[in-house]
């Protein structure tokens, strides 16, 4: 009886069935994970015959989206050319308001046009600080050419304005706002009088880059002239520390470069001023940082940062390194210690997936919070703008300036502006009179160095 | 068929037991043993880059019809999905840094009225080298994304590899993630789908439900034939819902025509696109 077998009509059907379906699955399992087969076809045509089945899987999708073009209609010679002479030059304008302990509120607003053909934006501001009674802005051009595989950026500024005393860090909306809700902004200030240039080559896929700058401004201490806040709470810092005050005629260099096989930045910049420019203000100051992460699976990304700043010269306040809070110890109070050097090591363990849905706890969409932890410690050493002794360790903190932390904290990526809110708390570690200490701001994943280039 | 046919024969033969026949001829097929080093995954990505390396230098000019177009509650419940807007666009371009668009189509569902948001604008640019497509492939992406090969496919004489690629930092939620159906005769992306584990802005954005990246071979050059994009809001969206299509579409391509360089006279790239 091989090759031949009486059985039952029914049941040739169900086995005819189940083989079909059982060779449909295989085959398709098949295409979907090694090699198919559609020699029949000639070459070319079963590639596109191939791509083709797929296309039209994304027809099906996407439907109305993805209908052909109806060309009816489309006369070239109607068509409506875009210029003459290239893009529009585009004009806007915004008002502005700004609070500080040292201007009040300032009220006022800004013009600007972008130019066409990408010839960059150039841009006006006038407001009148209320409490210094002071008229302040000037005008900025920032331009943004690409070439071939680099990118060059040319940004000038020019006017009068209000300063960072921490040149290297700055909360732009957040110190605002905590001025003015509750007197709880503890930066310090300067006015600047004058023009900053500033020309940057930077490779399009942020291999490197480097810069030159040059810039000419009068430093001016300021003295605290608001001392109301909206909730009527007192100032959590009344004085401002006086910048030194002086003419600083500044050359900048500026260079960054991702490390080969390493997921590593490493950034550094060089500041010089003297009599050679034709300065008042007499000094050389180095910041270098080295910052990167690294993943550990899906689950969590580890983030080491490490930065070193030293200033020789005239140390005066506004080129000293401040410490605290923002990008530097959560648990001093923002820029509370300074010196003429600096060095910070920071690592931070930054979980991957979203905490909330992790907890299993029910969320909307958009509040993706990641957890992390960190630990970090740091110093600050040499000359004291605070007027207090000057601590050991001109070039390089002494070790027993040291002070450590570790800590928890929420981010929360919004998708805006690259900026990331980081909610922190944080311990300080070793015998110290410090506390516990909450922090919230606005930030950027590797914040020891510079924010990445947002306009690709 | 054979279903069929055994359906009918088993319907019109009498019931009770049937004589089976067995008519299958059996043939024996002797294996080919291959002896030949597997390509390496390092391999084919280096050879991808250079594969879209060359597609872009042997294009010097390119013109085309472009599509963009919005459509509004592309995937909504109770909702059928609606053209919002459309725009077509005619684009020249030329090495190594001429583009001109003429725009031949602008419809807009809606008058624009008080309320009306500011338009958006695409920007052609005199490249050809389609980086939407190849960005995780180029030679200096190599390190930010890891790679994997998930299949192959053999269609008639060609081997088409899937690559699957992946950001290897996990620091800045909402990077891209994707795949790819690579052409081993040319060693050129031939489609591609890309995908956010997280969206990259969740304030506004709930989820990028899909994106597509299609070309076809114009001419013997592999180019760009689609874009689509399906999108949920965190919010719906005034006139367009929480779920939007935006896509665009590229027809009529006419390459390396040798298009003179006064064509481009007073022309620009930049098209503002009716989609609020």
């Amino acid at each position: 009886m091989s090759g031949r077998r009486m059985i039952p009509s029914v049941a040739v059907a169900r086995a005819v069935v189940a083989v079909a379906a059982l060779a449909f699955a295989a085959t398709s399992a098949h295409a979907a994970d090694a090699p198919a087969w559609a020699a029949d076809a000639p070459p070319d045509t079963a590639l596109h015959g191939f791509l083709g089945t797929l296309s039209d899987s994304t027809d099906r999708y996407f439907g109305m989206s993805a209908s052909p073009l109806d060309t009816a209609g489309l006369e070239e010679s109607q068509g409506e050319e875009q210029g003459p002479g290239g893009d529009r030059a585009r004009f806007g304008y915004a008002p502005s308001f700004a609070f500080s302990r040292v201007d009040g509120s300032t009220f006022g607003g800004s013009v600007h046009l972008d130019g066409p053909h990408r010839l960059g934006r150039l841009e006006a501001s006038l407001g009148y600080a209320v409490s210094s009674k002071r008229w302040l802005g000037g005008g900025s051009y920032r331009g943004r050419r690409a070439r071939g595989e680099g990118i060059w950026i040319l940004a000038a500024d020019g006017g009068r304005a209000l300063a960072n005393l921490n040149r290297d860090y700055r909360e732009q909306v957040l110190d605002g706002a905590r001025a003015l809700g509750t007197g709880s902004d503890r930066a310090h200030y300067l006015r600047h009088d004058g023009w900053n240039l500033g020309v940057e080559r930077d490779d399009r896929a942020e291999r490197w880059r480097l810069g030159v700058g040059f810039r000419d401004q009068l430093e001016s201490p300021l003295a605290t002239e608001a001392t109301w806040t909206l909730f009527h709470r007192p100032l959590v810092v009344g004085p401002n520390l006086p910048a030194a005050f002086g003419r600083a005629r500044e050359v900048a260099v500026s260079g960054g470069v991702r490390l080969p096989l390493l997921p590593l930045r490493l950034e550094a910049d060089y500041w010089s001023a003297g009599p050679a420019l034709g300065s008042d203000l007499v000094y050389d100051r180095a910041r270098v940082a080295l910052g990167g992460d690294a993943s550990l699976g899906r689950l969590a990304s580890l983030v080491p940062q490490l930065a070193w700043g030293v200033l020789h010269g005239n140390r005066v306040p506004q080129e000293s390194f401040f410490l605290g809070a923002g990008p530097t110890l959560v648990s001093i109070p923002r820029d509370a210690l300074a010196g003429s050097s600096f060095a910070i090591a920071k690592l931070d363990l930054v979980g991957a997936g979203d905490l909330l849905r992790t907890l299993r706890l029910p969320h909307p969409a958009m509040l993706d919070l990641r957890g992390a932890l960190f630990a970090a410690t740091a110093a600050a050493g040499g000359a004291d703008p605070f007027g207090g002794p000057a601590r050991l360790g001109a070039d390089f903190p002494d070790r027993r300036e040291w002070l450590s932390e570790a800590g928890i904290s929420l981010r929360y990526d919004p998708g805006l502006f690259g900026i990331t809110l980081k909610a922190s708390e944080a311990w300080p570690l070793g015998a110290t009179d410090r506390h516990e200490r909450f922090q919230l701001v606005a930030t950027h994943a590797l914040d020891l160095l510079r924010r990445p280039r947002d306009d690709n | 068929m054979s279903f069929l046919a055994v359906f009918l024969a088993a319907a019109i033969s009498p019931p009770g037991p049937t004589l089976a026949v067995e008519d299958t001829m059996h043939t024996e097929v002797p294996p080919i043993v291959v002896h030949a080093p597997r390509v390496t995954l390092d391999e084919i990505l280096a050879r991808v880059a250079r594969g879209e390396a060359k597609r872009e230098s042997l294009l010097t000019d390119q013109t085309f019809l472009a599509t963009a177009r919005v459509v509004a509650h592309a995937a909504e419940k109770g909702k059928e999905p609606s053209l919002y807007s459309e725009t077509v666009v005619r684009v020249y371009k030329k090495r190594p840094d001429k583009v001109k668009a003429v725009v031949l189509r602008r419809y807009r569902a809606t008058p624009k009225g008080k309320g009306s948001g500011g338009d958006a604008s695409i920007r052609f640019g005199p490249g050809m080298g389609e980086r939407l497509v190849n960005f995780a492939f180029r030679p200096e992406s190599r390190r930010d994304f890891k790679y994997h090969i998930v299949g192959r496919d053999i269609v008639g004489n060609h081997v088409v590899y899937r690559i699957a690629f992946e950001p290897r930092s996990l620091l800045v939620p909402g990077q891209p993630e994707g795949l790819v159906w690579v052409d081993t005769n040319d060693f050129v992306i031939v489609r591609q789908e890309i995908g956010f584990e997280r969206s990259p802005a969740p304030l506004f954005l709930e989820r990028m439900d899909r994106m597509v990246i299609e070309r076809e071979q114009e001419a013997g050059h592999w180019v760009l034939r689609r874009v689509l994009v399906r999108a949920t809001a965190t919010f719906p969206i005034p006139k367009l819902g929480r779920t939007v299509d935006l896509s665009l579409q590229f027809d009529d391509y006419a390459i390396n025509s040798g298009l003179p360089d006064s064509l481009f006279r007073g022309g620009s790239g930049r098209v503002a696109v009716e989609g609020d």
